[in-house]
């Protein structure tokens, strides 16, 4: 595996570690009586990062993964569940918690537009973490901000630059720079890459990988894109209405015995080989209900549900090693034997007739 | 195949916001040039108008127009022209400090209400909808029959009617802006709500500053010259405009000029500071704020 | 050299020596350079690049846009006998929408929030005098159930804001249909989207061409879309195609080093991670040298690339490539790419 980034001794303690997290939005209360937009917006969930490495948390969109990481960094509060950080709790908004954690885990956004202020140029941008959290000034500021433009490979030239003047990759590295003033250990980072062109995300990838290999930092990478997340991850989480699917080191999970719901996400990433997918499996028709359900969340949509069981009765974790886990009610042996690798190039010499069966058994 | 090359060079800069000032409609940078005509008047006027304010009887009562008088005398004979020339101070210095107190205040507090939103949001929403909904003129003339009509407190009244409407419109510009992801960074680096408002957020909105600036300047004005021809500004012999409008009124069939004048002289200023407002906010609207979208 | 569709039958659209430039930083900068391609009936070509490629600014020229701020310098579009852009508003509104559909971009920006969904597909047909009244409610209703949204008769009373952004353009798809155009312009319809509900709208988009008979130009940077539904795939570079050809030999064989670049920088699923910076630099157009657009970022440009501009270049079955370089580089080892199993690129 060609990874960067030293892998995490089972023995040392994890950077981040998330247990039973549950995070609720309260939504708005329209009547006395009537709340409306009430959503468990995580349920559950559990991983844990090491030093130096780089954990993928991938869904789609309600799935709850950007939720995770504002509940990381103290944006959104966490309701129950257990948050530590370098060993500290860290369950605290942000407002109240201590300055070297605040240092320590650094978070860079989606969208290169909203995340650098208009009226501030890169090198305010970059010396205001500068000041704040190493109270540096004067000369000593000025050339840290341009070893840290350096370290993002961007030129001095850009100092006296507005983002408006900066295009949307140069503009995530100034964002990244930003975050890289503080010296964390953690950088979350929420779907960075998905307003970037192609060419761009590429380099900017890389960025992170030089960035992971030179500094040791781990990343919790936040992303809808299983195409990028083999590329940067070690380990992943799979996440569908706020609730764990299946997690464990990114080779594993990519190979089956699968989730259904990761196996549906798999084969619902475009190949380049231009071979003919499958029938996509049809829409459902109703929403899970995500603040009373205790089944499967998944399993109003899921192909290989078992009636009765999946959506009443919370499904079981299975335990496949090396920290490879899967939720789900059909057992793992069922599964590997009607599942295909969905990872090599092409996806199946099944015929289509005998492909789309599979999706219609309920 | 290359590795990574060195550090990527920025594209060439482009026109900052010095020249988007020049780029303001050639209808706003005239009004521009009325008031700044009308700002060294105010400055330089006493040292050049051929009379004193309160200088009785230098023609006679009622005098037309003429070389010496050139809007002719009111009704103690008094130099129109030169009260014209001396009451323009009073007016732009009370306007200017009454608009600028309003809009700072306004503007911090509309900018940080925006950012702290929840119950004191509401609560100081509703108390600004109910003062609001007072008539600013009754509720100035309750104002200054309380506390009297010395000027510092006549601006402070104007001031402290203005700043609501003020909180309101920065409100809502900031409220479009509040929930950009650097604003949260910011608010991840610990810094506090004052220094957000002014560091992250009131760049951000100064153009909608400035325009609000410029919009109420129009409105004191009036509103201070309606307070004097009411009687509760500074007392005769002030060259108060409004004042002065008031005490011509009684015989505008012996001479309009001694109404004319000063009435024209604050609808030409008033004028001006509405176009330049306009060419202003349309020029911030095109090119983002202070010029700087390309 | 034209770029033609294969077939010998008349092509739907014809663009040829398209100009287009935008003012900008206070003077004409050309956005789009000489472009020429057509489309064939049925043919689905896809036009792909990264922002700033001019991609965006063919297709609303298509739809006989003038953008403020924005000029044809030259070019002619063919369609159906007339060029559209020497056509006055009035004829451009009866094609626009009813012969030319189009998708854009974001469907909640697309769609009326204050109209319903049905309201909004019949007020095209009646626009455009197709149908009206309950025979447009009828045929409102069918293509409701053509773009395989459930339950039409709730859907057409449902606003857009009651719908998912997959359900939203799927509505506007409807949109687009509704008159039977011979060609539909699609600009990232799927950008924003899930995963899963791409998948479905571009297994939605083949249907319909095969059952409609329609030919589409779908516009994205998104290749792994264009590998699912396109015949042929022009690859844009700073206003200029830098090569066309049907979708599998392209991303067999790309010609031109950006092509090949680009493909080389996408994050695939099915190969390993072992991969090295494909492209560098970025597209900055103050660099632009007199010759070849992509010289400045070429691993392969010589003295004469950067004179003289290359024309597109006949390499293979309707495979056409801009590089004056292209035989040598195919001959090459270390200009190999990806085979189908997932080796690496050099």
């Amino acid at each position: 595996m060609s990874h960067s980034g030293a892998a995490p001794t089972a023995s040392a303690e994890p950077l981040l570690s998330v247990a039973g997290m549950e995070v609720v939005y309260r939504g708005r209360r329209v009547w006395p009586w009537k709340t409306v937009g009430r959503v468990r917006a995580v349920s559950d969930l559990s991983f844990t990062i090491g030093r130096g490495e780089t954990f993928a948390l991938v869904g789609e969109s309600g799935s709850g993964k950007s939720t995770v990481a504002r509940a990381v960094q103290g944006l959104v509060p966490v309701r129950s569940g257990q948050l530590l950080f370098e060993g500290r709790d860290v369950t605290q908004p942000i407002g109240r918690r201590d300055s070297l954690v605040k240092k320590r885990m650094q978070i860079v956004f989606q969208n290169p537009d909203a995340s650098l202020n208009p009226r501030h140029s890169v090198a305010t941008i970059i010396g205001r973490p500068l000041a704040v959290f190493h109270n540096l000034s004067g000369a000593e500021r000025r050339k840290r901000t341009r070893d840290l433009l350096a370290d993002a490979q961007l030129d001095e030239g850009y100092l006296r630059r507005m983002p408006g003047q900066l295009s949307g990759g140069e503009r995530q590295r100034v964002a990244i720079a930003r975050a890289l003033a503080a010296e964390p250990e953690l950088l979350l980072c929420d779907e960075i890459l998905s307003a970037l062109d192609v060419s761009v995300q590429a380099s900017v990838i890389d960025l992170l990988h030089k960035l992971q290999r030179e500094r040791g930092l781990a990343y919790l990478f936040i992303s809808h894109d299983l195409s990028v997340v083999r590329w940067l991850a070690q380990r992943v989480a799979v996440l569908f209405a706020g609730a764990l699917c299946e997690t464990g080191p990114v080779d594993r999970v990519f190979q089956p015995p699968y989730h259904p719901y990761t196996e549906s996400l798999l084969m619902a990433v475009p190949r380049l080989a231009g071979v003919r997918r499958p029938v996509p499996p049809p829409v459902a028709e109703a929403e899970p209900d995500r603040i009373n359900q205790i089944g499967c969340l998944y399993a109003h949509r899921c192909p290989r549900r078992i009636r009765g069981v999946c959506d009443s009765v919370a499904p079981p974790v299975q335990r496949l090693g090396e920290g490879h886990e899967i939720r789900c009610h059909v057992p793992i042996g069922e599964l590997a034997a009607h599942q295909r690798d969905l990872s090599a190039g092409i996806i199946s010499d099944a015929p289509a007739s005998r492909r789309a069966d599979r999706f219609e058994q309920t | 195949m290359s590795a990574v090359s060195s550090a990527m060079k920025p594209a060439a800069p482009v026109t900052g916001w010095r020249r988007g000032l020049a780029d303001l409609p050639p209808v706003a940078t005239g009004a521009a040039l009325v008031l700044l005509v009308y700002v060294v008047v105010a400055l330089t006027g006493p040292f050049w108008a051929p009379y004193g304010p309160a200088d009785m009887l230098v023609g006679d009562p009622f005098e037309p127009p003429t070389l010496a008088h050139i809007f002719g005398t009111d009704n103690i004979g008094r130099d129109v022209f030169s009260r014209v020339v001396y009451g323009s101070r009073p007016v732009l210095v009370m306007a200017a400090s009454a608009t600028g107190l309003a809009v700072i205040i306004g503007s911090v507090l509309g900018i940080l209400l925006a950012f702290r939103r929840g119950w004191i949001d509401e609560f100081a929403m509703r108390v600004i909808d109910v003062l609001m909904s007072i008539p600013p003129l009754v509720l100035a003339l309750l104002l200054i029959s309380a506390l009297g009509s010395d000027s510092v407190l006549v601006v402070l009244t104007v001031a402290f009617l203005f700043a609501p409407r003020v909180a309101r419109v920065v409100r809502a510009a900031t409220l479009a802006i509040v929930t950009e992801d650097y604003v949260t960074v910011a608010i991840t680096r610990g810094e506090s709500a004052l220094g957000i408002a002014l560091r992250e957020l009131l760049p951000n909105v100064a153009g909608t500053v400035f325009v609000e600036f410029s919009i109420r300047t129009g409105y004191a004005i009036v509103f201070i010259g309606a307070l004097s021809f009411l009687g509760f500004g500074a007392p005769p012999p002030a060259p108060e405009w409004g004042l002065m409008i008031n005490e011509g009124y009684a015989n505008i069939n012996a001479s309009f000029w001694p109404v004319m004048a000063p009435a024209g002289a604050m609808a030409i200023l008033v004028i001006a500071v509405n176009l330049f407002t306009e060419g202003l906010a349309r020029l911030i609207g095109q090119r983002g704020l202070l010029g700087m979208r390309e | 050299m034209s770029v033609q569709a294969e077939t010998e039958t008349k092509p739907v659209i014809r663009v040829a020596g398209l100009s287009v430039e935008y003012w900008t930083h206070r003077q004409w900068v050309e956005v789009v350079s000489g472009v020429e391609f057509s489309i064939g009936p049925r043919e689905i070509l896809g036009l792909a690049g990264e922002s700033g490629c001019g991609k965006s600014t063919v297709a609303y020229a298509l739809l006989g846009e003038r953008r403020s701020g924005s000029r044809i310098r030259s070019g002619n579009i063919l369609f159906e006998g007339r060029d559209l852009l020497h056509l006055r508003d009035p004829e451009l509104r009866e094609i626009r929408g009813a012969r030319i559909g189009f998708v854009p971009q974001n469907p909640t920006a697309s769609l009326t929030p204050s109209m319903s969904c049905g309201a909004q597909i019949t007020e095209v047909l009646a626009f455009h005098g197709v149908a009206r009244g309950s025979e447009a409610k009828t045929a409102a209703l069918d293509l409701i159930r053509q773009v395989g949204l459930p339950d039409p008769t709730a859907t057409f009373v449902k606003y857009p804001h009651q719908l998912s952004g997959g359900q939203q353009q799927r509505v506007v798809i409807a949109m687009a249909l509704a008159c039977r155009p011979a060609l539909i312009v699609l600009d990232e319809p799927t950008t924003g989207l899930d995963v899963t509900t791409q998948w479905r709208i571009l297994r939605l988009l083949s249907e319909l061409r095969d059952r409609l008979q329609t030919a589409l130009l779908y516009v994205s940077h998104d290749l792994g879309a264009l590998a699912e539904i396109c015949d042929r795939i022009a690859v844009m570079y700073a206003g200029k195609i830098v090569e066309v050809a049907p979708t599998a030999e392209l991303f067999k064989a790309p010609r031109h080093p950006y092509s090949r670049g680009l493909l080389a920088s996408v994050p695939r699923i099915d190969s390993p991670p072992e991969r090295r910076l494909a492209l560098r630099g970025t597209l900055k157009r103050e660099d632009m040298p007199a010759g070849c657009r992509f010289a400045s970022r070429c691993d392969f440009a010589e003295q004469a690339c950067r004179e003289r501009e290359p024309l597109l270049d006949l390499a293979g079955e309707a495979h056409h490539v801009a590089c004056r370089r292209w035989r040598e580089l195919a001959a090459r080892p270390d200009f190999g790419r990806e085979s189908l199993d997932g080796a690496h690129v050099a």
